[in-house]
């Protein structure tokens, strides 16, 4: 994880993620509690309604964007976007958290340099929307507390 | 919804910037070829209302409930052990679905 994402500050979000055009400002919020977070918070600027739990998608999938496959990476999305920092969104079911997923088929991309953000659909990948990622999450906990 | 009749070879201009192509006709098949500015995004559809029900289904509805989850992890307190142990396995090793 960049060492932007520690630094405050509203992250455009030009398009807005799919099914959400009208959020296009974000900010990234963090909770500390003495080690390194697993989950980060997405939260809407423009809507405080909208917000989601993200992650980094290497704890999930190893060498995640080694693994995008050629026909993606070279998709428009990318434009301007060198030394990309990628982002998963993850989903919490209500009332049964243990059911977590991260979608890492649409990762979010966001480019340090331009504070920008976009949701891009890994359509040539293998990659699924809804990965469970419970005991990736625990391990990584428990392993961060040791 | 406008529907127009085309042709293998011929097209449909949308705007000034958009040109659809129908390049080839084979059984049910179609295949299309789309020439858009860089800044417009083109997505299959079923892909993009899964993902647009996806991004619906992840809006964070209950902060609380997931820093407890997390807490409770750290813990290792007994519920979570056991939250752990019912959800099982499922998942692939690259995060692709076995």
């Amino acid at each position: 994880m960049g060492k932007w994402i520690e630094e405050r500050g509203v992250i455009d979000c030009p398009n807005g993620l799919l099914g959400f055009p009208h959020a296009k400002r974000f900010i990234i919020l963090e909770e500390s509690e003495g080690h390194e977070p697993v989950f980060r918070w997405l939260q809407s600027v423009d809507d405080p309604d909208v917000a989601f739990v993200v992650a980094d998608p290497d704890l999930f999938a190893e060498n995640y964007w080694e693994n995008i496959p050629i026909g993606d990476r070279h998709e428009s999305d990318f434009k301007g976007y060198e030394s990309p920092i990628f982002l998963v969104i993850v989903t919490v079911p209500a009332g049964d958290p243990f059911k977590m997923t991260a979608n890492l088929l649409a990762p979010l991309v966001l480019s340090p340099i331009t504070k920008t953000i976009r949701q891009v659909v890994l359509s040539h990948s293998d990659y699924v929307s809804c990965y469970p990622i419970f005991e990736k999450v625990r391990s990584a906990l428990v392993g961060a507390s040791e | 919804m406008l529907v127009l009749t085309r042709r293998g070879g011929e097209g449909i201009i949308i705007g000034a910037e958009i040109v659809i192509t129908v390049l080839e006709v084979k059984g049910t098949q179609v295949r299309i070829g789309i020439e858009a500015p860089t800044d417009i995004s083109i997505y299959r559809k079923e892909l993009y209302l899964d993902i647009v029900g996806a991004n619906k289904k992840a809006v964070l509805k209950d902060r609380d409930c997931l820093k407890n989850l997390l807490s409770g992890m750290l813990s290792k307190e007994k519920e979570a052990v056991q939250g752990y142990e019912k959800v099982g396995k499922g998942a692939g090793k690259d995060g692709k679905m076995d």
